[in-house]
């Protein structure tokens, strides 16, 4: 039995059937939920009462409900076999052709052929070899055909299983198994982790002198984000701010840079949030930068943070206007004593040079605008557009055989009223 | 898979044509004679006339002196095997018993093989 199988194993092995499937969703069957709890997270509160820092860390999972629908759902697969036509005819042919050979050959003489002695000394074959050979040959090739043949039609059809497929409609997820954590919780920051406190019930308490680094911005549980909400966030930063300022005390004012009192100012007013003491030296800061910003020096920081026209002229403090008939537009006559000098420009965007680099007519004159590809400005300045913009002046430039004065965007925006 | 079955395919055509296209094998006296009748089918090559008396018949002369019109002729010197390597270049013409083989491949025959053209000589022959 396993014999006469061997042969219709192989012949399937080689007959090529190409197979096409096609799917089709049938009617609804049922919807239904299936819940699901799965991964959630770490969410921290933090209350600050300086010097101390208290926690309070909550874990829970995520319950999710899986609103599925079930469909019954049809696979048709369609089989066909090309070559089992052309097989069928070579094998039914060649069986037949074979079989009818080997059957007539007791009609055939068996005498040599004596007309013929070949170089190893043999006569040449019977007519009955010959029969014998053409029919072996005709078999040969037949039989095999014939069974490819006939494997291939019998596996040509069209075959439909009907099946029941699902599919995830939506889905609702919700916090659920709250729980206090226990472990060490990280206050990390760009340096790697700056301290770290031992939750136990869900609360922990850390003190100002035990931070190692005062720079952290974010927490970690077992290597895990915190969450944090808003207000969490901001005492977070107020302690990064307060611990700073603690560790980086300064005798005079004065002696700070422009930037550094801009930055040190931002971090009083963080720390303010915990501590009320930290209102007096905001006001020294700030009226040390306006004491600096009367006597003339331009406080156009880099790091400033400017977001809008108005955050711009409060940071700048312009004193000089660049518009259409305005006095201070003699001053472009000789623009090398304005450089460093915040000035309002009020004009019209003749053409664009570079992709941030614009010419920009004021009154009878004109100047180069350099526009920051940092910022996001307040709107599109095709040629034509009356723009104003507080600018900080550079120096003279030369492009394209034209030598203007170069003034660097801090904000612009559209003219109020202009076109 | 394939390719396995189309090797053994092409194995068997080629041992049943092998099978087919010969019959039995010839006896020696009969291989003999047929060395014989080819070099005696008219015109007889100038490489042929010397080798039989003239006057008389090429392929009786020739039997008789090579002893192979007795069916108990068997070889010795030349043996079989030998005889078969000489006779080979007659059959570049063809392997028919009728084919005039090409004058040059008689002297390749005798010149190549001295033992058959002894075989013709008149104390040569003798099984």
């Amino acid at each position: 039995m396993k014999r006469a199988l061997l042969p219709l194993l192989l012949a399937a092995g080689c007959v090529p059937v190409e197979s096409q499937t096609r799917t089709e969703r049938g009617p609804l069957l049922r919807a239904y939920d299936q819940p699901q709890v799965v991964e959630g997270g770490v969410r921290a509160d933090l209350t600050a009462e300086w010097p101390k820092l208290s926690f309070v860390v909550d874990g829970y999972d995520t319950c999710r409900v899986l609103h599925l629908e079930e469909y019954a759902e049809e696979v048709t697969t369609e089989k066909s076999s090309p070559a089992a036509g052309p097989a069928l005819s070579v094998g039914v042919a060649g069986t037949a052709v074979g079989a009818v050979l080997l059957a007539t050959l007791p009609l055939y003489s068996n005498d040599p052929n004596k007309t013929v002695i070949d170089g190893s000394g043999h006569y040449g074959a019977s007519t009955r070899q010959q029969v014998t050979g053409w029919g072996i040959g005709t078999l040969a090739v037949g039989l095999p055909a014939l069974v490819v043949g006939l494997v291939g039609y019998f596996h040509q059809g069209e075959e439909t299983v009907t099946k029941k497929t699902e599919q995830v409609s939506g889905q609702e997820d919700r916090e659920c198994n709250p729980r206090p954590m226990v472990g060490p919780l990280e206050l990390m920051g760009e340096g790697g982790s700056s301290a770290s406190v031992t939750i136990a019930d869900g609360k922990g308490v850390l003190d100002a002198k035990d931070v190692q680094s005062p720079y952290f911005d974010h927490l970690r549980f077992y290597g895990r984000p915190v969450e944090l909400e808003d207000s969490a966030r901001r005492a977070l930063d107020a302690f990064s701010a307060c611990i700073q300022l603690d560790r980086q005390p300064v005798a005079s004012l004065e002696l700070l840079t422009s930037s550094d009192l801009f930055k040190r100012l931002e971090r009083t007013r963080a720390c303010h949030l915990l501590r009320a003491d930290m209102e007096a030296a905001a006001k020294a800061l700030e009226a040390e930068l306006s004491r600096r910003r009367e006597g003339g020096e331009p406080i156009a920081t880099p790091g400033a943070a400017v977001d809008s026209y108005e955050a711009a002229l409060a940071a700048y403090t312009p004193k000089v206007k660049l518009a259409p008939n305005s006095p201070d537009l003699a001053l472009l006559a000789n623009a090398g004593q304005l450089v460093n000098q915040a000035v309002v420009l009020d004009g019209v965007v003749e053409e664009g040079i570079t992709a941030n680099i614009g010419v920009v007519q004021v009154g009878d004159r004109s100047v180069y605008l350099f526009i920051p590809s940092d910022h996001a400005w307040g709107g599109d300045f095709p040629n034509g557009t009356r723009m104003e913009a507080v600018a900080v002046v550079t120096g003279m430039q030369t492009l394209d055989d034209r030598t203007l004065p170069l003034l660097r965007a801090v904000w612009m925006r559209p003219a109020v009223g202009g076109n | 898979m394939p390719r396995r079955i189309l090797l053994v395919l092409v194995f068997v055509l080629a041992v049943v044509s092998l099978v087919a296209c010969s019959g039995p094998e010839v006896s020696d006296a009969a291989l003999c004679r047929d060395y014989v009748h080819r070099l005696c089918i008219p015109d007889i090559c100038p490489a042929v006339t010397p080798i039989f008396t003239p006057g008389t018949d090429c392929e009786t002369d020739l039997l008789a002196r090579s002893g192979c019109s007795s069916d108990a002729f068997a070889f010795t010197t030349p043996d079989r095997a030998t005889f078969l390597n000489c006779r080979l270049p007659l059959l570049h013409a063809g392997d028919n018993v009728e084919q005039h083989p090409d004058c040059d491949d008689i002297t390749d025959s005798f010149t190549n093989c001295p033992a058959v053209e002894q075989m013709f000589s008149e104390d040569g022959g003798t099984p």
